[in-house]
């Protein structure tokens, strides 16, 4: 490697070396030349260690980004190698199909309405954790396996949980006298309880999430400040909602960005619950864009939808470079 | 301090309680999961008695605790089942529990009470202890139903007339034995071993030295160029899978797992830069010069002095990077459909069900295997990603 030559000739800048036999008195002085040495930077050597990533990231993340964007305008199908473009012929044949305007609305939905839940109960649940007890571990342990645990395993799990004939729910709905054993409520099959069933799972998989980013959040805060709050008499809500909740409002925001860009961009939810249905009433873009693009075998519809992905990723990374920005200020 | 009247009573009453119990569940020869719940009150029972008796205030909270429970259900059972089905004796029944226990809790919050457990309230940790009770319950159940569900027999698992949440009939090692003998599941475990660990060690190789660079090398262009790759994390599959499906077309890995060896470093390798990153800051610059003082290059320096102390950061990316492995899915749903090729993240939910049958026991059994693992490996190091996450919005 040939920057670590550059390394080098800055290493014998460096005074001799030192020998045992220096009295620690005398090493001072030289210690502190030293690290002058040391903090200055070496771009060569930089530029050779961090090369190899941008490269790949730059041939497997940027390359594929633009051929996104580039299939978008263009007939790219699966099976032919050619290659035309076509303007914005594929966005115009998009916008007006339901399909898409379906899972335009049901994205964002899905999206909103989950976050204000989980940011909700994230809340109070980090609250509840947030001071040592007993047992605090094998529980911490309980809430997040939904998080921990593969987004697919987790929601076949739901899909026995909301099974059609062998719902849990449904059995203790029909045992309290609150549902037809004849006619019972098909979870996934009927549009208003499929949707509310996928935001059940995707709140059910991020609270733990948010909890343990607000945890961190909480364990954070100067412990003298809702001390000289509570001396001043602030009850526990206003220490809470006037005290805490401002002093968190960034990691609020990491844990809510976050699980936007899970939601928004999660496919493996929709793909095992419903596939999309019954009647597109849970249909997704990145759903949409599996269907059209590799199934229907039209890669350049299945990009122009995904490319409607695009605005929305570029809001929150506006938000995130800002919180970024903030903290390296601050 | 004086041992409030009423304390003792209550004691001696859950004593006696628990005598009962116990007495009864001998006598009647109550057996299986019946019989280890009833167990497991009478033992309660004895411990909070004697907590109550030596004046603990767990005790009292347990207790509290246990009585606000008994009233919220009371409530919720008086209004939609009791009351709905006017079915009165039973409503009566739930009034007077739900009366006994409000006064028992009132009891354990007046002032005597109070003074005698070190003059705590009773309230914040009780709530506290509803709180979790009720998420974590929520949380954790369909884990539970899985492995409910995965020791089942099918004739059991089956029945709608059947309580669900119990065994009715004895359990079972069926569904396991189906997994591991008849389905393609060991296959697939091996599948996702051997990607995982050659995506990690891609990781390490990419994401190491690259961290180490925009820590320590390029100075102030680090930080913007930290900042820039921990933007490529939030560029989702879901975006790239149609034009890197093609690519994969084209050379010709369609169908392999190597197409996925290739893919995956892509959403490894941008967080765990970002991780490692914060990491080396941490790390103090003397030791680099004290090693380069010692005769060291820069590199050498890293190699010898600071990998080795970073073990930690670098065990945090490899148990990130498996478990991303394990979680990723429109990927592997697009370059692979064999069978024989699967991950297990899309093995056990597409290829466990035979045309339209869903084999619910095996296919329970085979969530609950894959994910217990991964969620104890994940929690010892939760703090590390957590600090990742937090993109320096939390000091400390």
């Amino acid at each position: 490697m040939k920057p670590a030559g550059d390394a080098e000739t800055q290493a014998k800048k460096a005074p001799p070396l030192s020998s045992s036999l220096d009295k620690p008195g005398q090493l001072r002085p030289r210690w502190k030349k030293v690290k002058s040495a040391g903090a200055a930077t070496s771009p060569l050597l930089g530029a050779a260690m961090f090369s190899p990533a941008a490269l790949y990231i730059l041939l497997l993340i940027a390359v594929p980004f633009f051929l996104a964007i580039f299939y978008a305008f263009s007939d790219a199908r699966i099976g032919s190698t050619e290659l035309h473009f076509i303007g914005l012929e594929n966005f115009r044949s998009i916008i007006h199909s339901p399909s898409f305007q379906k899972a335009v609305t049901n994205s964002i939905i899905f999206t909103v309405v989950a976050q204000a839940i989980v940011l909700v109960c994230s809340n109070i649940l980090s609250i509840a954790l947030e001071k040592p007890f007993r047992g605090r571990g094998l529980l911490r342990f309980l809430i997040l396996l939904p998080w921990v645990a593969p987004v697919s395993l987790g929601t076949i799990g739901w899909k026995w949980i909301l099974d059609s004939i062998y719902s849990v729910i449904t059995w203790v709905l029909v045992w309290l006298g609150f549902a037809n054993k004849l006619d019972p409520p098909y979870w996934l099959g009927q549009e208003g309880l499929a949707m509310a069933s996928v935001i059940l799972v995707h709140c059910w998989r991020l609270i733990p999430f948010a909890t343990v980013i607000l945890l961190a959040g909480r364990t954070a805060i100067p412990k003298e400040i809702p001390e000289a709050a509570s001396i001043d008499g602030a009850g526990f809500w206003r220490t809470q909602f006037q005290i805490n909740l401002p002093i968190m409002t960034p990691i609020l925001s990491v844990a809510v960005l976050f699980g936007s860009i899970f939601t928004f961009t999660d496919i493996a939810v929709v793909y095992i619950l419903t596939n999309g249905g019954p009647y597109d009433s849970t249909q997704t873009l990145p759903m949409l864009a599996y269907t059209q693009g590799i199934q229907g075998s039209d890669l350049a519809a299945g990009a122009a939808v995904s490319v409607c992905l695009i605005p929305v990723l570029v809001i929150i990374a506006y938000f995130m470079l800002r919180m970024a920005h903030r903290a390296e200020v601050v | 301090m004086k041992k409030p009247l009423g304390i003792t009573l209550l004691s001696i009453l859950l004593l006696v309680a628990a005598v009962a119990l116990l007495v009864r569940t001998l006598q009647m020869h109550v057996g299986g999961f019946m019989g280890i719940s009833r167990l497991v009150v009478v033992i309660a029972f004895t411990i909070m008695a004697i907590g109550l008796w030596m004046l603990h205030n767990s005790a009292r909270i347990f207790l509290a605790f246990l009585l606000t429970a008994d009233i919220l259900s009371g409530l919720v059972a008086l209004g939609v089942y009791a009351l709905r089905r006017s079915n009165y004796r039973l409503s009566l029944w739930l009034i007077a529990q739900v009366v006994i226990s409000g006064v028992l809790v009132w009891y354990l919050q007046r002032p005597a009470v109070r003074q005698a457990f070190g003059g705590y309230s009773v309230w914040p940790r009780t709530v506290q202890m509803l709180v979790l009770t009720i998420f974590t319950v929520l949380l954790a159940f369909p884990f539970y139903w899985m492995g409910v569900a995965s020791f089942k027999q099918n004739l059991d698992l089956y029945a709608t007339e059947n309580n669900p949440f119990i065994f009715n009939l004895p359990p079972t090692l069926d569904h396991l034995k189906y997994l591991f003998g008849q389905t393609g599941f060991v296959r697939w475990l091996e599948n996702t071993a051997l990607v995982g660990i050659i995506v990690v060690a891609i990781t390490l190789i990419l994401a190491v030295p690259a961290a180490y660079a925009l820590a320590r090398l390029t100075g102030r262009w680090g930080e913007r160029l930290g900042i820039g790759i921990f933007l490529t994390y939030l560029v989702p599959p879901t975006l790239l899978f149609i034009p890197l499906s093609r690519v994969i077309g084209v050379l010709g890995l369609q169908d392999t797992l190597s197409s996925l060896i290739l893919v995956y470093p892509s959403i490894t390798v941008p967080f765990s830069i970002w991780l490692l990153m914060g990491f080396f800051k941490s790390i103090p610059r003397e030791l680099e010069d004290a090693a380069m003082v010692d005769g060291l290059t820069r590199f050498g320096a890293f190699i010898k002095m600071v990998v080795p102390i970073s073990v930690s950061g670098i065990l945090t990316v490899v148990i990130f990077t498996f478990t991303l492995v394990m979680q990723e899915f429109i990927y592997a749903l697009t370059f692979i459909s064999p069978e024989s090729k699967q991950m297990v993240g899309l093995g056990i939910p597409i290829f466990l069900v035979r045309g339209d049958v869903y084999y619910w026991g095996a296919l329970m059994a085979a969530c609950l295997v894959t994910s217990i693992p991964i969620a104890f490996l994940y929690n010892l190091f939760l703090d590390r990603f957590i600090a990742g996450f937090t993109v320096g919005a939390v000091k400390g």
